[in-house]
């Protein structure tokens, strides 16, 4: 009788009580359109004598039965396949109540897809034409463009980043910043005029109290980030220990490459579409730039303050360092690093470092350092680029830039388009200076490797801020391309873990017993964004107590992306345990009503997925505690205390409740059953769909 | 005044200046162009066990550790400074860092600084 009455009250609860149950926000007006396959054993297959057409809509009225939903048959894909046409509710909706399914092999919304956007501005692509000392490459920005097999004539390679497809995800957040710890910058580019330019900093202090000479501008630390150029004189060379040589403008090419104005019909596009905000910090001047000041770099743009340097307003979340020196980074030698990247990842800036440039030694310091995403070099084909330095510390590769072996005085063909100054020694100003590289001034290195890396990140973090740089870093390795072993300079080996230095080679794939040496794969911003962008399921327990024989409402906290929706979600009890705890009511809403008629504890699953169709899963072990029944109208005398308490007198009121909860739920349990059982198979193909996701 | 001792006064002063100039580059530049007996200088990074931003005071308190001139170079954090040691040899500059580093009640880490450079092929 005790538990009788337990049962009656929970199901006189669930009759009469205020639940919270939210409906799909959808408006009536949506319409939904979702492409269904039929498994071949469906009962819904059965031969009518009617057409194709006829049967599908037959098909689809019964489907529609099933779920409660009114649905029309649209266009026929196939005799297991069509389109099928509901209302009131989002495609993704729809969709997921039809994958619920037994007997539906798959059920995906009916998306129009749009024509790839290209980029106008005209060097992506194909460079200038090709003179006898300039112009090109041919290929334009082949780097950005979507992989495919290299082909001059397509402006194709392996190895490019798929940039141009990230972009239907994302243009970029003008609220992530990206700093490019460099030599600062030509602001007068005319291709670095669209407003995302913020100002930065100048961090190089004095080579010695009142010396200079390292950074060109007569001065130390100052707001002024732009680029007095860094050529290096005799006196120079002398001086500082470095080669004689014209200015680089080596800030103005990383930068352009991650925020160069795009789509503006002028020059190139940037991995980032130009979107984010780009910031110089200038802490390279002639024959390069002392560890304490590039440090400090570090830690001012990540917005940790600098002693005697006025607080970064416009931290970045993603610091670029096309920079490096030889040396092991430990704690005798890279302390100062490894403190200002802990500091720096500790506020959520992502670190990127190129590995080198030494030809194919171990990687570089900085880069070797705990809290880098050290990038190694690619040819257009996807193995390691002679010049390029690789080890086990190395995150992700990209293209570096590379000449396919011509002559002499040939044009390079697949070389990193980006921006640069006229100036030889100091900068010519105005649009007069500006310049891009090409095939014959080329930009090649690991330094063009890490900007592709740094705008892809920009790009994940706008479209999910909320990552953190080990998140950033597990993306960016999980969605990255494998290598090939095929399509290098013939006779290649595969790179190893030698210590002597390794020209042209195959970096090996991740595998069981394998070290990798580029990395997890090749970048793929496409790839990397979509994951980004996908959204995080949460559970929220709404009941402070869950107590047995009442509600329990549990709340999805779950966050979609920027500029994503959620649109649906699916809730199941993996494990009842001792509760036979149920879902009571809808379980596809932001919320949900679970009712344990025991003590013991549940796990709840809930699957949700964004417009995009991305899904994510979340479980919650959820303990209940023995409940106490209080009738409604009356107290009942007696009884008390916790673990299933009660009995005593119960008046008439109660017992009219009770007897219409009974016959309540005597009518839906068969209703119940039936759908749990779908629920099931429904949870089982979502955890599927997950894992192939993550695959 | 004639214009020739005015030309004469003109004259001494610019020299004066001069000579200050001399000297003060003398006392402040490191390494070959730094004064007599100074003729290697060495930057090194030390992480102070409490921060400071005090930039005479960690000067000095290097200073009479490391038994050599030690001119403060920049600021990396409270924590992390470079300095330049200045020494008359290599071998000075050395025992120099061994004191620095001896003094692990001041200083968690003391490493020499280097430079880094761009990374084009």
């Amino acid at each position: 009788m005790r538990k009788l009455l337990i049962c009656a009250a929970a199901a006189a609860a669930t009759l009469v009580g205020p639940l919270s149950l939210q409906a799909p926000s959808a408006q009536s007006s949506t319409i939904a359109r979702v492409i269904v396959k039929y498994r071949a054993d469906s009962t819904l297959l059965r031969k009518q004598a009617l057409s194709v057409a006829g049967q599908q809509t037959l098909q689809a009225s019964a489907l529609g039965n099933r779920i409660g939903i009114a649905l029309d048959a649209g266009r026929a894909i196939s005799d297991r396949s069509h389109v099928v046409i509901g209302r009131g509710m989002t495609s993704q909706q729809l969709a997921a109540r039809l994958a619920a399914q037994s007997d539906i092999e798959y059920a995906v919304p009916d998306e129009r897809k749009r024509i790839v956007e290209v980029p106008t501005d005209p060097f992506y692509a194909s460079g200038p034409a090709v003179g006898p000392t300039s112009g090109g490459p041919a290929v334009g920005q082949w780097y950005l463009k979507p992989p495919a097999a290299a082909s001059t004539a397509a402006h194709t390679a392996p190895a490019a980043i798929n940039a141009e497809k990230a972009w239907d995800i994302t243009k970029g957040s003008a609220s992530i910043v990206v700093a490019v710890l460099d030599t600062g910058l030509r602001f007068d580019h005319p291709d670095l005029q669209g407003g995302n330019v913020l100002p930065g900093y100048d961090m190089i202090s004095a080579d010695s109290p009142g010396d200079f000479t390292s950074a060109n501008d007569g001065n130390g630390r100052d707001a002024d980030a732009s680029d007095p150029g860094d050529f290096v004189t005799a006196a120079d060379s002398t001086a500082l220990g470095c080669a004689e040589s014209n200015s680089s403008w080596h800030g103005t090419q990383t930068l352009g490459l991650i925020g160069a104005t795009t789509n503006n019909g002028v020059g190139m596009a940037s991995v980032s579409h130009g979107g984010v905000k780009v910031m110089p910090v200038r802490v390279l001047g002639k024959c390069g730039g002392f560890d304490s000041d590039i440090a400090a770099g570090v830690l001012w743009a990540a917005g940790i303050d600098v002693p005697g340097v006025p607080h970064n307003a416009n931290p970045a979340r993603v610091i670029n360092m096309s920079l490096g020196g030889s040396g092991p980074c430990d704690a005798a030698n890279g302390q100062a690093y490894i403190d200002a990247f802990g500091q720096a990842n500790a506020v959520g800036a992502v670190v990127v470092v190129a590995a080198g440039n030494s030809g194919g030694n171990g990687v570089s310091i900085p880069a070797n350092c705990p809290g880098a995403i050290g990038v190694t070099a690619l040819r257009h084909v996807g193995d390691k680029v002679g010049y390029s330095d690789l080890g086990p510390e190395i995150t992700i590769s990209a293209p570096g830039g590379n000449c396919v072996n011509t002559a002499g005085g040939d044009p390079c063909l697949y070389p990193i388009l980006t921006l640069t100054n006229k100036g030889t020694t100091a900068p010519v100003a105005g649009a007069a200076g500006a310049a891009y590289t090409d095939s014959f001034d080329a930009s090649l290195g690991t330094s063009f490797s890490a900007p592709l890396v740094s705008g892809t990140v920009a790009l994940m973090l706008s479209v999910q801020p909320s990552l953190t740089p080990a998140q950033v870093k597990s993306k960016l390795q999980s969605t990255a391309r494998p290598f090939p072993t095929t399509g290098g300079t013939a006779g290649i080996p595969t790179c190893t873990t030698s210590s002597t230095s390794q020209d042209e080679c195959y970096c090996p794939n991740p595998g069981v017993g394998i070290t990798t040496l580029c990395g997890a794969g090749m970048l793929d911003a496409r790839a990397a964004v979509a994951s980004a962008a996908g959204v995080q399921a949460a559970i929220s327990l709404t009941t402070t107590t869950p107590t047995a024989n009442q509600a329990v409402v549990l709340t999805s906290t779950s966050v979609a992306a920027a500029g994503r929706t959620i649109a649906s979600y699916q809730w199941t009890i993996l494990n009842a345990g001792t509760t036979g705890a149920t879902i009571t009511g809808a379980n596809d809403g932001s919320a949900v009503t679970v009712t344990p008629t025991a003590a013991g504890s549940f796990v709840i699953q809930l699957v949700v997925t964004d417009d995009l169709g991305t899904s994510s899963t979340t479980t919650l072990s959820v303990a209940v505690v023995s409940g106490v029944v209080t009738p409604p109208a009356s107290t009942p005398t007696g009884g008390g205390g916790g673990g299933g308490g009660g009995g005593g007198a119960i008046d008439a009121g109660w017992l009219v409740l009770l007897l219409g909860a009974v016959a309540a739920l005597a009518a839906i349990a068969p209703r119940e059953r039936a759908r749990r059982v779908a629920l099931s198979g429904a949870w089982r193909r979502d955890r599927s769909r997950v894992r192939s996701d993550r695959a | 005044m004639s214009v020739s001792t005015a030309t004469r006064s003109v004259v001494a002063a610019a020299a004066g200046c001069a000579l200050v100039a001399v000297l003060a580059s003398a006392c402040n530049a490191p390494g070959p162009r730094g004064v007599a007996g100074e003729a290697q200088q060495l930057r090194v990074m030390v992480k102070l066990v409490r921060g400071s931003e005090d930039a005479v005071a960690i000067g000095a308190e290097a200073s009479r550790i490391a038994g050599v001139r030690v001119s403060y170079a920049a600021a990396t954090s409270a924590q992390w400074h470079a300095l330049a040691l200045h020494c008359a040899s290599a071998a000075e500059c050395d025992a120099a860092i061994a004191r620095l580093r001896a003094a692990n009640n001041i200083y968690q880490t003391v490493e020499i600084e280097g430079r880094k450079a761009r990374l084009v092929s």
